[in-house]
């Protein structure tokens, strides 16, 4: 049963965690919580609902639970800036950053693209890369990201459209800096 | 509607989650608006390029490492059966006790204490008079006198 449900759903709770921290080691340690809060919460599990969700709803408060923690103990909060995968911490306000609009619809279908567009999405904020992962790489209708994310479908809806934004406005900043 | 009021639906378009009132205000809009025909296929585009380089490979030893931390901190199992919690068992085994002292005693008792088998058979015909299924003309007249001399030494 335990393997079942660790054969099925872990890859899937190891990408939703890693959007959520941007860091593999600590998404590893939000999965295995999280699957430990599954294991202990099993019979407060309503059958009626997607286990599917109710597992993701799990993790995120497994993760804002530890950003809490971390907050509470250093007194800064985590998402305030970001780190890439090089090492350099960005703010998030780089994002808003005017730039010169290059043509994005071109730069997404080139060669190139996926690692322009991780990169963009790496200085997304938590909840931006969440909800971008919800949607756009798990593939979940706004019913389901609303059972998880625990907001009404309307949320989701704009939520993603801000996300969305968020991430263009990144690429096009990426794209204004190689220009340079 | 004009384009600023566009934008959460075009995104909500690329998700097909626009219900058909929504989806009908935004082909109209569409088919006159070449900006947010542009805005669209970005939109489309972004969503390709997230599900593409967005996934992230599970670390190979994550579900070991579930695994075996699942077997170290595995919940409590399930309960065993009754018999087998160490209450019941005593409980179960008190009872067992008694009922076979019942026997020992029952057996015990002498022969002049088992009951007589013309008085059982009596009261079965005493029984039987009181019923109306049994008139008592069907009883042998042998058998009214022993009924009535049982009566009596009672």
């Amino acid at each position: 049963m335990i393997e079942k449900f660790i054969e099925d759903y872990s890859d899937r709770a190891f990408q939703f965690a890693y959007s959520l921290c941007g860091s593999v080691e600590e998404a590893k340690e939000l999965v295995q919580e999280a699957f430990f809060r599954v294991i202990r919460k099993w019979d407060q599990y309503d059958r009626s609902q997607p286990l599917e969700s109710w597992f993701l709803t799990i993790l995120r408060n497994v993760y804002y639970d530890s950003l809490k923690r971390y907050e509470r103990k250093n007194g800064v909060p985590l998402d305030e800036t970001v780190e890439l995968a090089g090492g350099e911490r960005v703010e998030l306000t780089d994002n808003l950053a005017d730039a010169n609009e290059t043509p994005i619809l071109d730069r997404l279908v080139r060669e190139e693209a996926d690692a322009e567009v991780r990169a963009a999405i790496a200085t997304l904020s938590p909840e931006h890369r969440a909800i971008i992962d919800l949607a756009d790489i798990q593939g979940l209708g706004y019913d389901r990201i609303a059972e998880v994310l625990d907001c009404p479908a309307g949320t989701v809806r704009s939520r993603l459209w801000r996300a969305r934004s968020a991430l263009r406005e990144a690429l096009v900043a990426r794209g204004a800096e190689a220009a340079r | 509607m004009n384009c600023d009021k566009m934008d959460e639906l075009l995104s909500a378009l690329v998700d097909d989650e626009l219900d058909a009132r929504e989806a009908r205000v935004v082909e109209r809009h569409l088919q006159g608006c070449r900006e947010c025909r542009q805005k669209a296929k970005v939109l489309a585009a972004m969503k390709g390029a997230a599900k593409r380089a967005g996934r992230v490979e599970a670390p190979a030893d994550l579900k070991e490492a579930l695994l075996a931390q699942a077997r170290r901190r595995a919940p409590a199992p399930a309960p065993r059966t009754a018999f087998a919690l160490p209450g019941y068992r005593a409980g179960f085994a008190a009872a067992f006790a008694a009922a076979v002292a019942m026997v020992a005693v029952l057996a015990s008792r002498g022969p002049e204490e088992t009951i007589p088998v013309d008085f059982m058979l009596a009261a079965h015909n005493g029984y039987a008079l009181t019923q109306p299924l049994a008139p008592v003309d069907a009883l042998t007249p042998a058998l009214a006198e022993r009924l009535a001399a049982d009566g009596e030494a009672r």
